[in-house]
């Protein structure tokens, strides 16, 4: 029973995914993209969650651990990017 | 066995929270009208909906350890989303990027340089 | 400047441990009034956005820095830049519907931080008027590095 509601809840989650996906595509500037992006980053660690759990994974919570301590990276460069270098 | 069972439909419950906000957060992207409130509206998904999916994969696969990795894993995610979602709005102001007409205060105008954008 | 009885006399743990508390409260309030507002079609949203500048308390970095990010993690206030030499928190709030309302709220989670953070509270007072802040050669947008 539950992996059929893992796999509806992995659909909606793709949903998701998809909106912030068409507005990082149209998005006019580079900030819009950024914070696309970032709601995309967002999504990705729940479905590396829903995955882990519907498989098993053993590491599961170390590879969420890493993916948050290192998430901001791109949202930083994307910031960074976007200004040129300046500060 | 009964414990067992309501703790995975707590995780369900908690881990369809959490997808809501950020199904919610992709609407709030095309609905709002400029960056600021855009970064808004992610901030939601990026506290509550990731911290709501660790809580909720953590109550469907229960150890100690994974206890502390859930609760080291959140307070990750809270504090480096703020530290992103700050350089991306600053960035987006240093860039150009004017609020929109809804905006009825702007202070940090006065700081512009004129030559700026 | 709002007073608070007996927050500055209980036991300094015990003033973490509220402060945590009213934090989640507020988290969890702002987070269902942005979701409420993003739902409501376009007409009749709720917001009222602006960018204040409010007078900061804060002396160290260390508190700087919190009290950015916690104006930022809280949905709905994201705070654009700061500046140090002016003692300047530059502040977008999502339903700001006067001034006094956006930096009433914003200097009211600082006191509460303050509290929290240091032992004895020490001074909280801030400039009534907001100092004009003239653009720079040097440093564009403020003197955060």
């Amino acid at each position: 029973m539950s992996d059929i509601v893992l796999e509806t809840a992995l659909i909606l989650l793709g949903v998701g995914m998809l909106l912030a996906a068409i507005r990082a595509y149209i998005g006019p500037s580079i900030n819009d993209r950024a914070v696309a992006s970032d709601l995309i980053f967002f999504a990705f660690i729940g479905f590396i969650a829903l995955i882990g759990l519907r498989t098993n994974i053993e590491a599961l919570f170390d590879i969420i651990l890493i993916a948050t301590l290192l998430g901001f990276m791109a949202a930083l460069s994307m910031a960074r990017l976007g200004t040129g270098g300046r500060r | 066995m009964e414990l067992d069972n309501i703790m995975q439909i707590a995780g369900l419950v908690a881990i369809f929270i959490g997808i809501a906000t950020i199904v919610v957060a992709g609407i709030g992207l095309f609905n709002l009208p400029d960056l600021y409130l855009r970064a808004s509206a992610v901030g939601t998904s990026a506290g509550l909906g990731v911290a709501s999916i660790v809580v909720g994969a953590l109550l469907m696969d229960f150890s100690w350890l994974n206890l502390l990795k859930a609760l080291l894993a959140i307070v990750a995610q809270m504090l480096t989303s703020a530290v992103g979602s700050m350089a991306i709005a600053r960035s987006g102001y240093l860039n150009g990027a004017l609020p929109a007409a809804v905006t009825h205060t702007d202070d940090l105008m006065k700081t512009r340089r004129d030559n700026f954008s | 400047m709002p007073n608070h009885k007996n927050s500055s006399t209980a036991l300094w743990p015990w003033r973490i441990i509220t402060f945590l508390f009213w934090y989640a409260k507020e988290f969890l309030v702002a987070n269902a009034q942005v979701t409420a507002d993003i739902l409501r079609p376009r007409r009749r949203m709720k917001m009222n956005p602006a960018i204040i500048a409010v007078p900061a308390a804060s002396e160290s970095s260390a508190e700087w820095t919190l009290i950015s990010c916690l104006i930022t993690l809280t949905p709905g206030t994201l705070t654009l830049t700061i500046s140090r030499k002016h003692r300047i928190l530059y502040v977008h709030g999502m339903f700001a519907d006067s001034r006094e309302s956006l930096v009433a709220e914003v200097q009211e989670m600082e006191n509460r931080m303050l509290r929290a953070m240091r032992r004895s509270p020490g001074d909280l007072s801030r400039p009534v008027q907001v100092p004009v802040v003239a653009p720079e050669d040097k440093s564009p947008g403020g003197d955060q590095q």
